[in-house]
């Protein structure tokens, strides 16, 4: 029987290798582990070997990913998954304070409204970042980067009043709009310098 | 003269893995070759993440092999370096002997 690879690098390369190139870089992994490091290592050597190539690899597939624009739509699902329970989070804190009727006046008005201005936000930060990501028009990244910093911006001058929880909104609206510019950035930077020119 | 693609070292060193391996250069090869070659012990992923930069760039071209049993029924992704690959390389290395001129003669 062949021996098998340890399971947490084989998840852990699940979660990081972009899924079209999974198939190739697993089977990589797993050929070189079986014909050469069980061999060499014996088994517990061969899948220390293999753990720390899943470690190793970690940085330059985020990367990869973050290169190829795919990695705008985990952040999409990364960001909604926290904005949602951190926005149930306040409007049960709201609700409790509106009970207690000392504490009712740290209520600031327009604390509401601003929580929604401030969702509505992430979620179409996470739209435009996606569209852009999906529709591959990198040029617009020279907009997104700074998009991204005055919408941050905007957003804490404008809750400067409000409970703390509406910081890390803030900033969950603008990460991935500056981690996707970041990346298409780098993706046009590194186009322009294969261009030939005269010298 | 024109400038061509610029190369990084670990590009150069990559591209350079493939000319060795001729046809048959896939991931696990080419991060075994620069092993065998620089004793550099790199990941699998800083291999196929500057792949894929070199095939953006059309310095190397990949094609899908046939799944086999060892791989556990998985494919395989060769890559063969191209044309403007190699001139890539050529100019590269021309560029490095013109700078390391006079600079390492024994007295």
């Amino acid at each position: 029987m062949m021996p098998s690879a340890p399971l947490i690098g084989r998840m852990l390369l699940r979660v990081i290798v972009p899924r079209a190139d999974h198939e190739y870089i697993a089977g990589d992994l797993l050929e070189e582990f079986r014909l050469h490091m069980v061999p060499a290592l014996g088994d517990s050597g061969a899948r220390r070997w293999y753990l720390r190539q899943a470690l190793r690899s970690a940085c330059p597939f985020l990367l990869l990913r973050l290169r190829r624009g795919t990695i705008a739509c985990d952040l999409l699902c990364a960001q909604l998954a926290v904005a949602a329970p951190l926005a149930s989070l306040h409007l049960l804190w709201m609700f409790v304070l509106s009970q207690v009727p000392l504490r009712a006046a740290n209520i600031t008005h327009g604390y509401a409204v601003a929580s929604m201005v401030c969702l509505v936000l992430i979620v179409a930060g996470s739209g435009f970042a996606h569209a852009i990501a999906v529709g591959g028009i990198y040029r617009r990244s020279i907009v997104a980067f700074p998009a991204a910093i005055l919408l941050m911006a905007a957003m804490m001058i404008s809750l400067v009043d409000a409970h703390w929880i509406a910081w890390p909104k803030a900033m969950l609206a603008a990460l991935p709009l500056a981690a996707f510019a970041g990346g298409a950035t780098a993706r046009g930077l590194n186009q322009r310098s294969d261009v030939r020119r005269p010298t | 003269m024109a400038k061509g693609v610029s190369l990084g070292a670990f590009e150069h060193v990559v591209l350079l893995a493939l000319m060795h391996l001729d046809r048959n250069g896939y991931g696990m090869l080419v991060r075994s070759e620069i092993q065998r070659r620089t004793g550099r012990d790199v990941s699998i992923g800083a291999v196929y993440a500057t792949l894929d930069r070199l095939e953006e760039k059309g310095l190397v071209r990949s094609e899908i092999g046939a799944p086999s049993p060892q791989r556990g029924g998985r494919a395989r992704r060769s890559f063969t370096i191209t044309a403007k690959g190699a001139r890539a390389v050529r100019d590269a290395r021309s560029a490095l002997a013109r700078m390391s001129e006079g600079l390492f003669q024994s007295t």
